[in-house]
Parts: C-alpha cells; sequence; structure tokens
C-alpha cells in the first residue's frame, strides 16, 4: 500500500491482523518541552493585538496540555496506514490549497467512539470507531472538512472565550440550566458554521455531495454497529451441537429514529437539522460527475477493515464483550479464516461466560456500569447475540464457548492465545459443575443410579481407569437408543472419541472446584507450598510475600499541584517541570542502589522512541483494561497479546507506576500524597501498594526518602 | 574503650543486617551537633536567663522507623543560691542563733548529660527522615563548686548580759568547695528531622526530663517559697540545689541540631 509517500506492506486480513502500531519518526508535539510551547504560544499571543488575552493564556497553557497527553496517552497512531490514509485525503481536500495543508496535523486516536476533534494549533484527530463506520471515502472527507473548518474559523479557541465569559458573567437571575443552555446555544452555532463551511470547502473537490447528507446518517447510527447482519446461531454450531430454537429472537426490534431529538442542552445541533440544512444547500447545485471515491474504493475499504479489526480489540479493552463479539462476527463472515476474529470471539465468549459467573464487573466510569444491556433494550440485529446470551444458562454458555474455543484451537494449533483460552474454559467447566458424565448418552430408564451418583466422583470414577477408559464404558453400557435429549449431549462427542487432549483436559467429575481461580490457566496464582516451612516476612508495602522484584519498568512518573487559592487551581507549567525532576529523582534512587529500572516515559521520549511509544500503549491498554472494574484483582486481562512480548522485551514483569499530588487548600494548608504501585503484568495483580499522605509541602526530602525507600523495599524483596 | 567500640560497631552491624530500611538516600548514619536551650527563671541571675546546652551526637537509623541515638550535653550553669541556709551556732556565752537565709553569692556547675535513646518515627515517615518521638535514658553528671569568699551566710549573735556586744561573722562551709553528682532521668521528646541537600540534617523539637518534670511544682515553689521555708543544712546546700538547678536546666528544651549523614 502507497499512501502519502509512505510505503506500508498491507496486512492479509484473510489470515489475521496485527493491531495498529504507530512506526517511524514521532512528530515533533511528541518529543518538544510542552513548557517552552506555552511559553512561545503566551509570548506570541501578547505581540498580536488581541481580546480577552488573560482567558487566551489560559486556554493556551491547557489546551497545550490537552492535546500533549492525547498524543502522549499511547492512543494516538503516527505513520500507521490508517493515518497515512487520512493525511492523503486531506491532501486530496486541500491540493489548492498548501499553507492550510501545511498547518494540519492529522492522526487516528485509537478509540471506540464515533468522533473526530479539532484543535486550535491544527491538530485533528479521527477516532477508530469513527473512521469503522463511514460507508465512503466522501463521508470522510466532508468530516475532514468540518474540522478543518472549526481550525481555520478558530471555533476552540473562540469556544472556550466565550464558555469562559459566560461562567464570568453576573448569575443574578439565572439557574445552571440557564448557563448550560447558553453555552450549548453557542457551540450550536459554531458547529453549524462548521457544517456549511465544511460543506464549502468540499464542493472544491470532486466528491458526492450526496454524501456529506450520508455522513449525518452515520452519525446518527453511530450507537448501533457499523454493520447490522443477523445473528445467526448457526455460528457456533456443529454437526453435533444444535442450539435450540427457544434461544433464538426470530423478530428484532425496529431502530429507533431520534434524529430530530431535542437539542437544546446539546453541543452540536439534532442531526436533522444537520443534514437539512446541508440539504438545502445541495438543492440547487449541479452533482453530476461526483464521486464517492477520488483516491480508490479499495484502499478505503481496507481502511476501514483494519479500523474495524482494532475496533474489535478496543472493545475488549473496555470489557464490552457483547459488542467485540458481533463486531468480531460481523467481519468474520468476510474473513471466515481470520485467526485475529477466531481470539476475539473467544475471549469475548469468555469475558461473557466470567460475566454470567459473577467474576467480572464495571466501575462507575464504564458504560457498563449497570451491565451488560438487557436485549429489550438493544436495536436491531445485535438483539439477538443479547437474548441468546440472556436465555442460555450460563453452565450451556460456557460448554458452548468451549465447543467454539477448542475446535479453533485445532484449527489454528500454534496459536498461543487460543490454546490458553480453550485450557481456561477447561478450568471454568469446573465451576460449572459440569463433566464428562454429563456429556454421555445415557438411558434414564436403565441407568438411573448413574444420574443419581454423577457428581460423586468416587462412585463414578474409582481411579482403576482413565477418563477415556470412562467414557468407553459408558458409552458401551449404553444401547444408543434411548438416551437423554438434552440438546448439549452430544456436543463434544466426536472430541471424546476422537481428540485425545480434549478427553484428557475435560473435568471427568463435575465437581466444583472451588480453587479453580478465575479459569485463567496461565496467569493463575501458584498457591503456596503448604509444608511447614517458614513463612517469609512481607517486606515493606508490598502484599504478598512472594514477589521478588528485581527489575522494574517505570511507567510515566507523575507529579499533580493544585493549588486552589490560585486562579487556575492546576499549576500545569509547575507540575510539569516537578513531572519531569521526579522521573530523574527515581532513576537516581534506582541508580544509587543498583537497581534495575527501565523508565517507559512518553515525556522522556526523542523522535526515534517509536517502539517506546509502542509498548507504551501496549502496557497502558492493560491498566485500562484492568482498572474498569471496581474489584480489578485477579481478573484476567483479555485483551492484551503483546504483553508477554513487553515481559520479555524488558526482561521484566513487573511494572511501577509512582507519583506525587500536592495539594493547597484555599486556606492555604499544604499537603501531599505519594504512591507507589507495582503491577505483575503476569499474575495479573497488584504486588506493591503505598499510598501516604503528609502534612506540609512536597519537599525535596520527603520525595527522596520516599522514592528511595520504595526502591529499597523493591531490593529487599529479592532477599 | 576498644570494647566498647567493639560493641558499638557489632550493634550497627547487626541492625543493619535486618534493617527494613534504607536510611535517607541509602545512608543512616548520623553525626552532628545540637543546641538546647530553655527559659531559666530561678536559681539564675539576672542577665542569664536562657538555659544553654551543647551537644553532640550520633545516630543511626536501624530499621524503617527507628534511630537509636547517643549523645553528651554539654553545659555551664550557676546556682544564685535562691533557697535558704539553715544555721544555729552556739558560741561560748553568746545567744544560741538560729539563722534562716539564702547565702550571698552563687556557685558554678558545670555539668556533662549522657544520653541513649531511641527515636520511633511517625508511620509514612522513613528514619532518619521525618517527625518522631524520642525516648531513653539519661544518665546527667553534675560538679558544683563553690568560693567561700563568694559564697556565704552573714551570722550574728548576741552575747548574754547587759555589756556583751553581738558577734558577727561569716559562715562559708557548704562542704567540699568541688562536689560531685549524678542523676539518673528518663528522656522524651517530640521532633522533626528535614535534609538539606541530601547530606545535611536539620533535626529540631523540644525534648524533657520526665522526672525532673514530675518534680516541676516541688522545685518552683522551695525556689520561690523562702519565708516558711525550714532552710537547707549548710553541708546539703550544694547538693539539693544543685540537683534542682540541673533538673531546671534539662527538664524541658526547645532544640536546633545540625548533624551529617556520614554512611
Amino acid at each position: 500500500m502507497f499512501v502519502a509517500g509512505q510505503t506500508f506492506s498491507q496486512q492479509n486480513l484473510k489470515e489475521n491482523f496485527t493491531p495498529l502500531k504507530s512506526s517511524g519518526t514521532l512528530p515533533d508535539i511528541f518529543t518538544q518541552n510542552i513548557r517552552n510551547v506555552i511559553k512561545d504560544d503566551i509570548s506570541d499571543l501578547y505581540k498580536k493585538k488581541e481580546t480577552d488575552k488573560s482567558i487566551k493564556q489560559t486556554y493556551l497553557t491547557e489546551t497545550n496540555y490537552e492535546i500533549q497527553k492525547i498524543v502522549k496517552s499511547g492512543n494516538t497512531l503516527v505513520n500507521d496506514e490508517i493515518t497515512a490514509y487520512l493525511n492523503k485525503l486531506a491532501d486530496v481536500i486541500l491540493k489548492d490549497n498548501q499553507p492550510l495543508r501545511k498547518q494540519l496535523h492529522i492522526y487516528t486516536l485509537k478509540s471506540p467512539v464515533v468522533n473526530a476533534y479539532s484543535y486550535d494549533k491544527g491538530y485533528i484527530f479521527i477516532d477508530i470507531g469513527l473512521i469503522a463506520q463511514a460507508e465512503t471515502e466522501a463521508q470522510l472527507a466532508y468530516i475532514l472538512c468540518h474540522e478543518i473548518t472549526h481550525y481555520t474559523k478558530k471555533h476552540h479557541i473562540n469556544g472556550y472565550v466565550k464558555n469562559k465569559k459566560i461562567d464570568n458573567q453576573n448569575y443574578t437571575g439565572k439557574s445552571n440550566n440557564d448557563i448550560v443552555i447558553e453555552k450549548c446555544q453557542y457551540s450550536k452555532e459554531l458547529e453549524s458554521e462548521a457544517d456549511l463551511e465544511g460543506f464549502k470547502l468540499f464542493e472544491q473537490t470532486n466528491y458526492n455531495f450526496k454524501q456529506a447528507e450520508k455522513a449525518f446518517d452515520v452519525l446518527q447510527y453511530a450507537h448501533l454497529p457499523f454493520e447490522l447482519v443477523e445473528f445467526k446461531k448457526s455460528f457456533f454450531e456443529t454437526e453435533y451441537y444444535k442450539i435450540p430454537d427457544s434461544y433464538l429472537l426470530k423478530e428484532v426490534s425496529s431502530i429507533r429514529n431520534n434524529s430530530n431529538e431535542d437539542d437544546t442542552k446539546l453541543t452540536h445541533p439534532n442531526t436533522a437539522k444537520r443534514k437539512q440544512a446541508i440539504i438545502d444547500l445541495t438543492a440547487n447545485r449541479n452533482n453530476a460527475g461526483k464521486v464517492n471515491f477520488i483516491l480508490d474504493k479499495a484502499q478505503f475499504e481496507y481502511v476501514r477493515d483494519l479500523s474495524r479489526f482494532e475496533l474489535c480489540r478496543l472493545y475488549l479493552k473496555n470489557r464490552d464483550y457483547p459488542n467485540a463479539l458481533y463486531a468480531a462476527y460481523i467481519l468474520s463472515n468476510k474473513y471466515p479464516d481470520n485467526q485475529y476474529l477466531a481470539e476475539i470471539i473467544s475471549k469475548s465468549l469468555y469475558g461473557i461466560t466470567l460475566y454470567g459467573m459473577g467474576k467480572i464487573s464495571y466501575d462507575h466510569d464504564s458504560h457498563l456500569e449497570n451491565g451488560f444491556p438487557e436485549y429489550k433494550d438493544v436495536e436491531s440485529y445485535p438483539q439477538q447475540l443479547y437474548y441468546l446470551m440472556n436465555k442460555m444458562p450460563n453452565n450451556e454458555w460456557t460448554m458452548m464457548s468451549l465447543n467454539y474455543v477448542y475446535r479453533n484451537h485445532k484449527k489454528y494449533p500454534n496459536n498461543k492465545v487460543l490454546n490458553r483460552y480453550s485450557d481456561s474454559l477447561f478450568k471454568l467447566v469446573n465451576q460449572v459443575s459440569w463433566g464428562i458424565i454429563d456429556f454421555v448418552r445415557i438411558n434414564k430408564k436403565e441407568q438411573p443410579a448413574v444420574t443419581e451418583t454423577k457428581k460423586d466422583s468416587t462412585v463414578v470414577n474409582d481411579g482403576t481407569s482413565s477418563k477415556t477408559d470412562l467414557i468407553a464404558t459408558i458409552q458401551k453400557e449404553n444401547n444408543f437408543k434411548k438416551y437423554d435429549t438434552a440438546y448439549y449431549k452430544e456436543m463434544y462427542v466426536d472430541l471424546f472419541m476422537t481428540d485425545k487432549e480434549f478427553s484428557g483436559k475435560f473435568p471427568s467429575t463435575g465437581v466444583v472446584d472451588n480453587d479453580a481461580t478465575s479459569g485463567f490457566s496461565d496467569y493463575s496464582l501458584k498457591k503456596g507450598n503448604s509444608s511447614k516451612k517458614k513463612k517469609p516476612k512481607k517486606v515493606g508495602a508490598f502484599v504478598s510475600t512472594e514477589a521478588k522484584v528485581n527489575k522494574v519498568l517505570l511507567l510515566e512518573p507523575f507529579y499533580l499541584k493544585i493549588d486552589e487559592s490560585q486562579k487556575e487551581e492546576f499549576s500545569y507549567l509547575s507540575s510539569d517541570e516537578k513531572q519531569e525532576k521526579y522521573a530523574i529523582t527515581v532513576n537516581d534512587c534506582a541508580q544509587r542502589q543498583k537497581f534495575e529500572l527501565v523508565t517507559l516515559d512518553p515525556d522522556i521520549i526523542n523522535a526515534n522512541d517509536v517502539d517506546k511509544m509502542n509498548d507504551y500503549a501496549v502496557i497502558n491498554d492493560w491498566f485500562a483494561e484492568k482498572f474498569d472494574s471496581d474489584h480489578s484483582d485477579g481478573y484476567p486481562i483479555l485483551n492484551t497479546n503483546d504483553i508477554e512480548n513487553i515481559i520479555s522485551k524488558y526482561n521484566t514483569q513487573y511494572v511501577f507506576k509512582t507519583g506525587i499530588v500536592n495539594y493547597k487548600s484555599k486556606s492555604g494548608r499544604k499537603r501531599t500524597y505519594y504512591y507507589a504501585f507495582v503491577y505483575d503484568l503476569k499474575l495479573n495483580e497488584i504486588i506493591y501498594k503505598k499510598q501516604e499522605s503528609f502534612k506540609g509541602k512536597d519537599s525535596r526530602d520527603l520525595i527522596n526518602a520516599k522514592v528511595y525507600q520504595t526502591i529499597y523495599e523493591f531490593k529487599q524483596s529479592n532477599k | 574503650m576498644y570494647k566498647y567500640k567493639l560493641i558499638l560497631l557489632l550493634i550497627l552491624f547487626v541492625s543493619g543486617l535486618y534493617a527494613q530500611n534504607s536510611g535517607y538516600m541509602g545512608k543512616k548514619m548520623i553525626a552532628g551537633y545540637g543546641f538546647h536551650m530553655s527559659p531559666g527563671y530561678f536559681g539564675t541571675q539576672g542577665e542569664n536567663i536562657i538555659n544553654k546546652i551543647h551537644e553532640g551526637y550520633v545516630e543511626y537509623a536501624t530499621s524503617k522507623r527507628f534511630v537509636l541515638g547517643a549523645a553528651t550535653r554539654f553545659y555551664k550553669t550557676i546556682y544564685a543560691n535562691q533557697r535558704n541556709v539553715s544555721i544555729f551556732s552556739i558560741y561560748g556565752n553568746y545567744v544560741p542563733t538560729q539563722v534562716n537565709s539564702n547565702p550571698q553569692g552563687y556557685y558554678n556547675m558545670k555539668g556533662t548529660n549522657y544520653l541513649l535513646y531511641g527515636k520511633l518515627f511517625k508511620s509514612g515517615y522513613v528514619a532518619p527522615w521525618g517527625r518522631y518521638f524520642m525516648f531513653g535514658a539519661t544518665l546527667n553528671t553534675f560538679q558544683a563548686n563553690y568560693d567561700p569568699s563568694i559564697m556565704k551566710v552573714l551570722v550574728r549573735e548576741e552575747a548574754y548580759g547587759t555589756f556583751g556586744t553581738a558577734k558577727e561573722y561569716y559562715y562559708s562551709n557548704f562542704g567540699l568547695t568541688h562536689q560531685s553528682f549524678v542523676k539518673f532521668d528518663l528522656l522524651i521528646g517530640f521532633g522533626r528531622t528535614r535534609m538539606i541537600t541530601d547530606r545535611v540534617v536539620l533535626d529540631y523539637g523540644f525534648n524533657a526530663n520526665a522526672i525532673a518534670l514530675a518534680r516541676v511544682l516541688f522545685d518552683v515553689i522551695s525556689d520561690l517559697d523562702r519565708t516558711s521555708e525550714e532552710g537547707l543544712a549548710p553541708y546539703d546546700y550544694v547538693a539539693k540545689t544543685s540537683a534542682s538547678r540541673v533538673r531546671a536546666l534539662n527538664r524541658f528544651n526547645v532544640f536546633l541540631r545540625i548533624g551529617f549523614l556520614l554512611f
């Protein structure tokens, strides 16, 4: 693939997908010193004849930090296929306006949200979720035109100034509601201008006008999956396993149209109004010869597929397993032999199983705070999946998942992820109190005793015969004519008879194993030796006595200064400066103690450190998934395949996160908070936890003493 | 002396071996100088109203929250003979005389306190940095010496009969002119250490001698109430008043210490 002067070897999506990563040289925004940037911007501001300089100065500080936060979050893609494509699209749009083109910096944001963002300094971010939903290249082009207009019309800074003025005005006689409406009204004006002026830019190209209208349809139905495809239960069925029709929702609900919703308190006009404005504008214009694709349709579809593949992973990161499963299901219709999709579906099935067993919950920030939606609240075909999840008992879901995952493990025997998930599901089978005995055909009339005693392993298996022998014996004893009619009875029959690995791994007894932890085989905790060995002493703030930390990966040390007595509560510049020094302090303390510490900090990177950024993104994904729950300890991380590469690359499974927060109240009281956590990426848990607060300022001796002691305790854990 | 050095080194080695503590940036041993002071209203001359004590100390952080310390404190002071001495004189045909008065002048004192103490740091702090509670024992040794020509009591004795004259003389025998004493007390205190440039330790707070503190009322009343007090016997005068003065000196002090992190 050749895009925007860069060459990428196209991924073979028929077989697999490699999650998107940045490459090449990192742009300036990644490496520049943010404090200098802000100083320069403010200096430029005061050289110009501008109004509201004080508000704009605050804006420049806050926005620069916001952009930096986005860029260095690990979610911003640089020099990848999608970003390159978006830039090529911008080249097409602005082919006659090179000065403006040069001012723009367009990046892809790894986010499932259907949105795009434009900042005052020409930075435009397009979410993966939006690209996955786009139907044509022209629609994407129009959305880019909209965002470019936000930039050229300085909407971001104007909106900020206006909002600040509204905040600062006399509130007498105004309710909060009035203030929100006033702010939204101005925002809507800016959005309408971006729609219309963006269209003027759009019409200078050869793109089909109608696609601008259609872009609003995409926006309208953004809450639905990128395609609506009937969810067929046959996807999980085999020759020996047929899911009953009672689990199938035959008629799905219609799609609600709320395009004309009340937008009084919305920042954007409703989509009906926006669409109508474009229809009015294009009514008398000649659309002849206009096209949906200027670059290349195949190229667009490839980029969109990349986004859709990535989207599956982003859903998993948010523990949104039903959406991940449905998205992967849609893609698997086009790419039936894609291993990555088999992985996504396996992980989703496993996640839904854990959810059904009450092993996964969501925190207050998650859109799934109240759990997976009821099927009645879901629209169109995805309702079928939610219906299946709702109707199928958890033990049957576990068995269906194992059936799918194990068969895919056999299909792709070298795929470690599938192997791991199939093993994990075998473990979960123990927790749903089913065993081999439940999957053999039994004559109820002749063998009532077997049914009654099947939970007792000593009766079923006296230890003299193997599990496979046991199956063979039971099969032989039954006449194959009168047998239990439960639909799942034969789901594994071929595997039991021909696959030694399967029958060897399948639990024979069906006795609930409460020690089966999360079922995640590779990442389950090692049980302590029960012998009378003297228990090792717990070192410092270590949670367990077993951890031996000999090297850590220091992840972006954090420093924040809050001063409530100041107009600007968050001291960005001072925090940034302190953060830089704090990273040096941590490294210095490690060096003094000859402790191995590798820093992975997007604030301390150079243009060639793209690999570090990618590694940082992988670990950040791990954290995002881990902390999407109120009770995240012990939950398996289902999303990150790359985490093992990180462990082996840096030769440590321990990630060290530390930070300082210095707080000054309005009355001048100071308090300093220190925290240090070490996470075990392999065991998926926190192994070191220190959170302390001190009266007084963030003095150097406080920081030095705490950091040094923390690293000392790491060292002590090895003794 | 070699034996004691060896024991000290052994203690440091063993405590270091088992310590779950890093010290401050790896350094656990501090040596330094301290200055203690307290108001000295009683038993002092007017111009000498601040008690001053100088101190040399060494400390070693044995664990994350504990520091073991040894210190020697030095001071020089006077006792301004606030309390009365009781002198009973029977001489020839003179009327037996009971003198109950405080001696003129003062006597000099110098003391050396030997302290062994621990500092228990508040949770969250890392010894030797942070807020702490101090406790320990102190052996207060001191010497008093007086000059009979300065410290004396005027005794006036009347003769029997009508023609006899009064006789006046100075009494200045308060026992040995050089006297040494040893007292034991318990040390308590609170303080905070701060580090400057990762090497200098600034230690400030207050400390007290617990027994001296418990006797505060008794000592003050004795010093103030001269009229009703039965005077001290001359041979007891220095012993008792110097002990009282030493207690006053060590009772409660604010301090500022400057130390250096050695290793």
